[in-house]
């Protein structure tokens, strides 16, 4: 039996594709409506998930606050990626010996629950083949992503 | 391995059809699996780029001594295949609309060298985005062009018109036009002045986010665009997008009021100088103010057009001369000018002499509401004892199209003039509300 573990850091150096804050809070300044389809993806293919998903028909609310801005609305196009999270992803990386890919690349990740505004995530896969040792036992990192 | 380790594989690897399955050693030995994606124009040199097995998207560079074998092309998803391209049903009912689709982002999709979008082109694609169209069944497409909306010219709303004209001819309810958001607003304008007797609505729609992304606004418009296409009160020419951020309320927007005011937001067309001409909300198509009612018909085309005319935006150092050269060989000028309607003092020679050979030169406001008005200031005095002669609350956009329909039905520049300064398409408002505008 294999087991592995996908461990989620958020870095505190502000949002990925915008420059946002990342701190949570309470205050609603805005709030709309979404519904989200089954859009072909890369491929021009369905994804059979997303087509259920989707044919629910269900509409989404979302609530905007000081920690958000048009591009979590989806209202406006990506920022590039935050070279700051960059850095710290292939630093990182560096110190656990992984290998970071020759081109990052963001691809979209089709997610149509409703926990984007997009419909999909934006996921890049930064470095492969890491090592962390700790207490006497290595362990292997097999992919580092920024997303 | 198909290549020996001293062979440069990069123009074998550089070729091969995307979807094709690779196992590729890079340089350092390490090995990658995946599907060959299309290479983009920002990607490094003699990278080839790959969708690994586990889905993610890298770029690996392909050194001296990279190696690869192939793998076979990618197995079919296990999704749902691409729809068939079944052609849209004719519907026993007489109350079909026709969707001319001219590209745009509403039928584009991404383009993966360029990381952009590009237009679709057949009927086939239109309906792989949109399969509720063929469901509806009150719908035929006709593809009239596959252009970013960018790269129409003022002859292509001729083209555009003649078949509008057509299509409502063969019986057509409505009229939608799937359109590009850039320049929709020029084209609604035109369409506005081309069009006479219509007997039903003719609705530009768009979309701020392209059919390829769950979250696109391009379905929603279009259904509530069909909707308002169906409505039995109206005979003129609108625009409907989003009226906010959410999907479902969306307003119609006379054709001569609307601009695109902002670059990304799916609410970015704003009527001007007050509200839109209604909402369809929540299923149901509303009016407030009074619309054009439709025409017994029959519909046609109140052409030519001549586009030698210009569209110019006044600006702090903006010198005479290069505002002359700009206006050279145009019978017609629209000035977007600051406030009230003005522009330099220095600029009154050249205008002076425009006129004086025949040049209409109409003056707009650059504020994009309110009235221009030639009496308050003394610049607007001189502009106006320069022969240059006023649009009301004219949007810049609208008043350089229908210069461009008016230059088309009078030779003498005084005829011109009267046919800009009277109503035609409903374009100006006799009052202007104290109330927010959008």
């Amino acid at each position: 039996m294999k087991a592995g573990l996908e461990v989620h850091q958020q870095l505190a150096v502000g949002k990925l594709f915008c420059a946002c804050p990342t701190e949570l809070t309470e205050t609603v300044s805005d709030a709309f409506t979404r519904s989200l389809r089954a859009a072909g993806g890369e491929n021009r293919n369905v994804d059979i998930a997303a087509a259920q998903q989707a044919s629910r028909g269900l509409v989404y609310r979302y609530e905007a606050g000081p920690s958000s801005c048009l591009v979590e609305m989806d209202e406006e196009p990506p920022h590039p990626l935050n070279e700051a999270a960059l850095d710290t992803a292939l630093t990182l990386a560096l110190l656990i010996g992984a290998h970071p890919v020759d081109e990052i690349q963001v691809m979209r990740k089709i997610v149509v629950d409703g926990s984007n505004t997009t419909g999909f995530q934006r996921t890049a896969l930064v470095a492969v083949d890491g090592r962390l040792d700790v207490g006497g036992r290595s362990y292997t990192v097999p992919t580092i992503c920024l997303e | 391995m198909s290549d020996p380790p001293s062979t440069d594989i990069w123009n074998e690897l550089s070729g091969l059809p995307p979807g094709q399955r690779v196992e590729l050693i890079d340089s350092e030995g390490r090995t990658w699996r995946g599907a060959i994606v299309p290479r983009h124009d920002f990607s490094g040199e003699r990278v080839v780029q790959l969708k690994l097995e586990s889905g993610y998207n890298i770029g690996v560079r392909v050194g001296p001594n990279s190696r690869y074998r192939l793998l076979g092309p990618s197995p079919s998803p296990s999704g749902l295949p691409t729809r068939p391209a079944a052609p849209p049903r004719e519907s026993d009912d007489a109350s079909w609309i026709a969707l001319l689709t001219t590209g745009g982002t509403i039928a584009s999709r991404v383009d993966y060298e360029t990381g952009g979008v590009k237009p679709v082109k057949e009927e086939r694609e239109v309906l792989e985005f949109f399969p509720e169209l063929e469901a509806a069944g009150r719908v035929r497409i006709v593809p009239v062009f596959d252009r970013l909306s960018e790269d129409l010219v003022p002859d292509d709303w001729r083209v555009l018109a003649e078949k509008i004209v057509a299509v409502f001819v063969e019986g057509a309810r409505g009229v939608v036009v799937a359109h590009g958001t850039d320049t929709l607003g020029f084209t609604a304008a035109a369409l506005s002045f081309l069009l006479v007797d219509l007997p039903g609505p003719v609705v530009l729609v768009g979309a701020q986010r392209s059919p390829d992304r769950p979250s696109s606004d391009g379905a929603s418009n279009l259904r509530a665009a069909v909707e308002v296409a169906h409505d039995p009160r109206l005979g003129e020419v609108v625009v409907v997008m989003h009226a906010g951020p959410s999907d479902d309320r969306f307003a119609i927007h006379r054709g001569t009021w609307v601009r695109k005011m902002h670059s990304s937001r799916r609410d970015a067309f704003r009527s001007r100088n007050g509200p839109p001409l209604g909402v369809y909300d929540t299923g149901k198509v509303e009016f407030h103010l009074p619309v054009r009612a439709p025409s017994a018909g029959p519909p046609r085309v109140d052409g030519p057009i001549d586009t030698r005319a210009a569209l110019l935006w006044f600006y702090p150092g903006l010198t005479p001369e290069r505002a002359a050269r700009f206006a050279e060989g145009c019978r017609g000028v629209v000035l977007a000018g600051t406030g009230l309607g003005h522009v330099g003092a220095d600029q009154l020679p050249w205008i002076r002499a425009a006129t004086a050979r025949g040049v209409v030169v109409a003056m707009t406001t650059q504020c994009l509401e309110g009235n221009v008005e030639p009496f308050v200031y003394s610049t607007g005095r001189e502009l106006l004892r320069s022969g240059v002669i006023y649009l009301g609350d004219l949007l810049p956009e609208t008043a350089y199209v229908k210069m461009v329909w008016a230059l088309g039905h009078a030779s003498e520049p005084e005829e011109v003039a009267k046919l800009l300064a009277r109503d035609r398409a409903g374009e100006f408002h006799d009052r202007h509300s104290s109330k927010e505008s959008v």
